[in-house]
């Protein structure tokens, strides 16, 4: 019951269904699809393993492992969104990261998730507004929140990022429904590796395509996506 | 460097320190301590630069960087003055054959209302090198600057060998703090799918003038084989494009029409070419 109980929790809120906002966001796929840089199965499976599993592995990971260890101390957690906000030098990621985080924010603050009114709340007080409430921060908070373990909460928030990435390629028009399933079992495999590796003590990113792509301005076509 | 063959006995730990004044408008170099490998210019003025910047080309008498070596870099530029330096060619960073690398480390000091463009060439990855590259810029109130900073990865031989790895971080500290930290560790092995085959990255900041982004962005698109994305932070007064190219030319077209692009905007006026 104690193990099962977690897992559960775990489902639902990495459950696409989870009201984040994270359907929002492509993470600059819909811009490499538009560009002709992204066609099929391949390119997605491609952009997925070589930039959007990496920068979670060596960004939003070490962010989200933090935060679950602080997360009843309000003032440390302020300080790892704070360092959080300052290495997000992608404008458009981080915009989405503090949506989906604030999204998180409310809807766990709603349903009673534990330390998370005391987040939201140092929030406030600290005055952050809007540049405050990183995904990966708030995610560590939900996580400590629903007793689950550093390798739950990790493979969970890392499961979930690529099943939004690929909900996004299915409602691009890159790849079909059946597609997406067989690419989310071909790299849960690279998704094991990753998590088998220690996490980082400092978070860093260099996927420069993806990221690239994410901030493009687009001119040229309407957009399905806010990244 | 003690040197005994291919074998390095030592680490090479060697600082060098610039600091530029404004005197009567124009802006002079009023300390230097440039040690070997470092060596420089001699400061020079273009007649069609804004307010008196001096210009500065940093040399190296070695050939290049090598493991061992902790070579590091201090700029001051005093309150009101102007410098814009650069590299006279790209440095490259030299096999490290299993050593420990090469560690770079650059403090970029600038007082109330001063100006830096600090524009190195990119680094050259050959095959096996390691790099722990760390810039640092302190911004002071209503300071500016222009900061460059590229790689590419080469292999001379064809092998397929890559660089070894790379760390590299780039952080901006204003009198209130930390205002952007841009960092990776990355295997060499990694870099083709990271950057989508291109074989070079680079980025173009600007610190103290976030609305010169457009203009880099606009001046970044029109330069043939790169990939750009720019991103404004408007509430740190930050501007960064970042850009992928398909060789070194390209590369350096697209860090000379950003720069130019972002003095201009920040100028008002043009800035004069830099010849290498």
């Amino acid at each position: 019951m104690t193990d099962v109980l977690p897992l559960l929790r775990l489902m639902q809120t990495t459950d696409s269904a989870f009201p984040s906002g994270a359907f929002a966001f492509s993470s600059g796929l819909e811009t490499l699809r538009n560009e002709g840089k992204v066609r099929g199965a391949g390119d997605v499976h491609a952009i997925l393993t070589r930039q959007i599993l990496p920068r979670w592995l060596g960004f939003e990971r070490p962010f989200l492992k933090q935060a679950m260890e602080a997360a009843d101390d309000t003032d440390r957690l302020l300080e790892i969104d704070a360092r959080c906000h300052v290495q997000n030098s992608s404008d458009r990621l981080a915009e989405a990261s503090r949506r989906i985080g604030r999204s998180l924010l409310a809807v766990h603050g709603r349903i009673g998730t534990p330390h998370v009114s005391e987040f939201s709340a140092a929030i406030a007080q600290a005055g952050r507004g809007t540049a405050a409430g990183y995904e990966p921060v708030v995610q560590g908070v939900v996580a400590a929140g629903l007793g689950l373990s550093p390798l739950q909460a990790q493979a969970g928030t890392l499961n979930a990022a690529a099943m939004a990435f690929v909900s996004a390629a299915v409602r691009l028009g890159c790849i079909g429904a059946i597609e997406a399933q067989s690419l989310l079992a071909q790299v849960a495999p690279d998704m094991a590796r990753g998590l088998a590796e220690p996490c980082p003590d400092r978070a860093g990113s260099f996927s420069p395509l993806s990221e690239i792509a994410a901030v493009r301005r687009n001119t040229t076509h309407a957009s399905l996506f806010a990244t | 460097m003690t040197v005994l063959g291919d074998m390095v006995l030592g680490v090479q730990s060697v600082a060098a320190r610039l600091q530029f004044r404004a005197l009567g408008g124009r802006t002079h170099l009023a300390r230097q301590f440039t040690p070997h490998p470092f060596h420089i210019t001699r400061p020079f003025h273009h007649p069609g630069d804004a307010g008196g910047m001096a210009t500065l080309y940093l040399q190296s008498s070695s050939g290049g960087v090598y493991s061992g070596d902790d070579l590091s870099l201090d700029i001051t530029v005093e309150a009101g003055a102007r410098a814009h330096v650069t590299t006279q060619a790209s440095t490259i960073v030299h096999d490290a054959r299993g050593r420990q690398g090469v560690a770079q480390t650059v403090t970029l000091t600038l007082a109330q209302g001063a100006r830096l463009d600090y524009l190195p060439d990119p680094a050259i990855l050959m095959s096996g090198a390691k790099l722990r590259n760390r810039v640092t810029l302190h911004l002071g109130d209503g300071a500016q600057a222009i900061l460059g900073d590229a790689q590419l990865a080469h292999d001379p031989d064809g092998d397929g060998r890559p660089f070894a790895w790379l760390e590299n971080e780039i952080e901006i500290i204003g009198p209130e703090g930390t205002r952007l930290l841009d960092r990776f560790d990355l295997a060499g092995a990694d870099w083709p799918a990271r950057t989508g085959g291109f074989a070079c990255s680079g980025m173009m900041i600007v610190a103290g003038g976030a609305d010169a982004g457009a203009a880099m962005h606009h001046a970044a698109e029109a330069v043939p084989q790169t990939y750009a994305g720019l991103s404004v932070f408007n509430d740190r007064d930050i501007a960064l494009i970042r850009f992928l190219a398909s060789d070194g030319a390209a590369l350096s077209r697209a860090m000379a029409a950003t720069w130019r692009a972002a003095a201009t905007a920040l100028d008002g006026q043009p800035p004069a070419a830099r010849r290498k």
